[in-house]
Parts: structure tokens; sequence; C-alpha cells
């Protein structure tokens, strides 16, 4: 191992004082994280008995509201935001790839439809147990 | 540029034996194991979009299919996975609590917040073990189904009485898939716990082996978020 830890964590003594803790950014995140799925659920739940707005509408403020609890657990809570952006980068390449494969396979997914419901027959097996 | 006379000798951080990210091996090693994770879990999701896209009509809407909740009568929409929500948010507090103990060198704030976060972990299986019983045995109505077959309860692999077959397979698979992420996140996070506990990190000198059991927790936190929405809010 030696040959690949040529990097070294900051080295503690168990004499060294302990500092106070700083835990207060934690919270902030932890509240942030809990406010937005508040709103997603009273969102659904309120739309679920009163049907105020459609539901694609919803669609995209759920997955954006997503996205957003996605940055903070990213970025704060592992530490992302600490490392060194071309390593920020090297993940995020990731990101790319899977808006490209999204985009793909839900336009995919209306096209399989569209051959199901002009050919019965097709697919068949992916047909629900009832009706059809 | 008077001082860049010889290029030739100056140590460049790509050339080895440095760390130019400024991380270490095993660090950067679960990240790129995470980032991996990531591609495999994102291809299951996108797999459930496009089949619910091909099976709109069919498709049932969440709210009524997962609406149950423990010691309570009548339906619920989204309680219980809120619920759910909430436990894995909050073991993935103690788990940066714990990491934060650990820059700090401090072992028995370490041991405590690895403790919360086992029993958190311990919780959402549970949760979770109850989500699948209610959906594999279903409701007392059922589906009947339209050719005199009889009536469906709940879901196995082959037919279920909400929706689409895939819709019942898509879930065991993704649902049990994470599960089976947070079932081997609690053994880390067990391992980890008793490793701290019996000083082995402090005698280290350091407290990474926090740090990447976290990064995995917190991946497994980041993957409910979105298996919640997909699932159980859209």
């Amino acid at each position: 191992m030696e040959l690949y830890d040529n990097f070294q964590p900051h080295l503690h003594s168990a004499s060294d004082p302990i500092p106070a803790p700083k835990t207060a950014w934690i919270w902030k995140i932890f509240w942030y994280l809990l406010a937005i799925t508040v709103v997603e659920v009273g969102l659904a739940f309120a739309n679920y008995e009163l049907h105020f707005v459609s539901k694609q509408v919803l669609k995209y403020l759920f997955i954006g509201m997503t996205l957003l609890k996605a940055y903070y657990i990213i970025f704060s809570y592992m530490h992302l935001k600490d490392e060194k952006k071309g390593f920020q980068l090297t993940l995020g390449f990731l990101l790319l790839l899977l808006i490209y494969f999204v985009t793909l396979m839900m336009i995919e997914g209306l096209y399989q439809e569209n051959v199901r419901l002009i050919f019965p027959s097709y697919l068949i097996s992916d047909a629900p147990a009832f009706g059809l | 540029m008077a001082h860049a006379v010889s290029t030739v000798d100056a140590p460049k951080p790509w050339s080895g034996g440095d760390a130019p990210f400024n991380i270490s091996w095993g660090k950067m090693m679960m990240w790129f194991f995470l980032v991996s994770d990531a591609l495999t879990f994102s291809s299951l999701l996108i797999y459930y979009g496009a089949t619910r896209n091909m099976n709109r009509e069919f498709w049932p809407n969440p709210d009524e299919v997962y609406n149950h909740f423990p010691f309570v009568e009548g339906h619920i929409p989204l309680a219980f996975v809120s619920l759910m929500t909430f436990i894995l948010i909050m073991s993935s507090v103690t788990m940066v609590l714990a990491v934060e103990a650990g820059h700090r060198f401090d072992k028995k704030g370490v041991v405590k917040w690895m403790y919360w976060t086992v029993i958190g972990g311990f919780l959402f299986l549970g949760s979770q073990a109850y989500e699948w019983y209610h959906f594999i045995h279903g409701t007392a109505e059922g589906k009947v189904i339209e050719h005199g077959l009889g009536v469906i309860h709940g879901a196995n692999m082959i037919e279920n009485e909400y929706g689409p077959k895939q819709f019942a397979n898509l879930f065991f698979l993704i649902t049990g898939f994470h599960g089976s992420h947070v079932f081997s996140g609690v053994l880390l996070n067990i391992i980890v716990l008793i490793m701290a506990a019996r000083g082995v990190f402090h005698r280290r000198g350091h407290y990474e082996m926090v740090e990447k059991v976290g990064l995995y927790w917190h991946f497994v936190d980041l993957v409910w978020v979105f298996v919640f929405t997909f699932f159980y809010l859209i």
C-alpha cells in the first residue's frame, strides 16, 4: 500500500485537545432538505385531494426539487465542494451522459407506446394481466 | 517569464509520485465506485421511465398503491414513504456529524453518531420490509381479471393487481437493489463503529475510514431521494 499512499490525511496524536464541534452548517442543510421534502409531499398530497394543477406541471417541479436536494447532499454532505475543481469536473462528466440517456429513453418509450397502440399483438407480454 | 528557464526538471503534478487532486487513493476510488453505481441506478430508473411512457394509460397512480400506515385504519397516501425519507435523511445527518467528529479526532463523538446512523439504517430496512409486505399482499378487494380467471391480490413477478407487469417487477428490482445497498451500508457502518469503538482509527491517527463509509451512506440516501420522486411522487 505504501506505493499509493503518497497522500496522507492530516494526522492527529492522542494528546491533542479536541476542538469544539462546528455543526451549524450540517443542521442548516438538514433544514433545507427537510423543507424541500415537506413542500414536495405537501404539493403531491394537496393535488391528490384537490387536483388544482396538472400532474405534468407537478412532475417537472418534483424533478427540479429532487435535483436541488441531490445538489445539497453531494456538495455539502459528501464534501464535494471542498475537492478540487478538476475532480468535480471528472465526476460531473457523468451528468452529460445521463441527460443524453434520459432524453433518448423517454422518446423511445413514447415511440414504443405508439407501436403498441397500432399493433396490439406486438409486445403482448408487456400487456397488463388485466384488460388487453 | 524569467523564471521559466529549466522547466524540464520542474516536478509536474501528473508525472507521478504526487496526488494532483489532493485526495487520498481510497477516497478517490470510493468516489469512482459511486459513479459507476450511480450509472447502474440511473439505467434502472431510466428504464422505469421509458416503460412508464410505454404504458401510460395503464400505469397506476402511486398515491393509490402505497397508502397504508402502521397502526392506522384507512388510506393515507404518501405518509409512510415520507417517514422513510425522513429516517434516511436523519441518518445521513448523523453520518455527517460522525465525519465531523472524526475530523476533530473526537472518538466519543464518532462512536455516538455512528451508533445513531446504524439505528437509522435498521429503521429504514424495517420500513422497507413493511412496504414490501403490503405491496405483495395487496388489498382485500384485489383486481378482478376480465376473462373470468379470478381475482388477483397484491403482486408477484408474473401478475399484480395494480397495473402492468413491469410496474411490480421494477418496484421489486429497484427498491430491492436500493434495499440491498442499504443493507450492505449498515454492515459497513457496524464494522466502522466497532473499529472506532476499539480505537483502531485513534491509533492510526486519522478517521478517514469514517469519511469513506460516509460517502457510501450518503450515496444510498441520494439514490433514495430519486427513487422517492420517481416511484412515489410522480
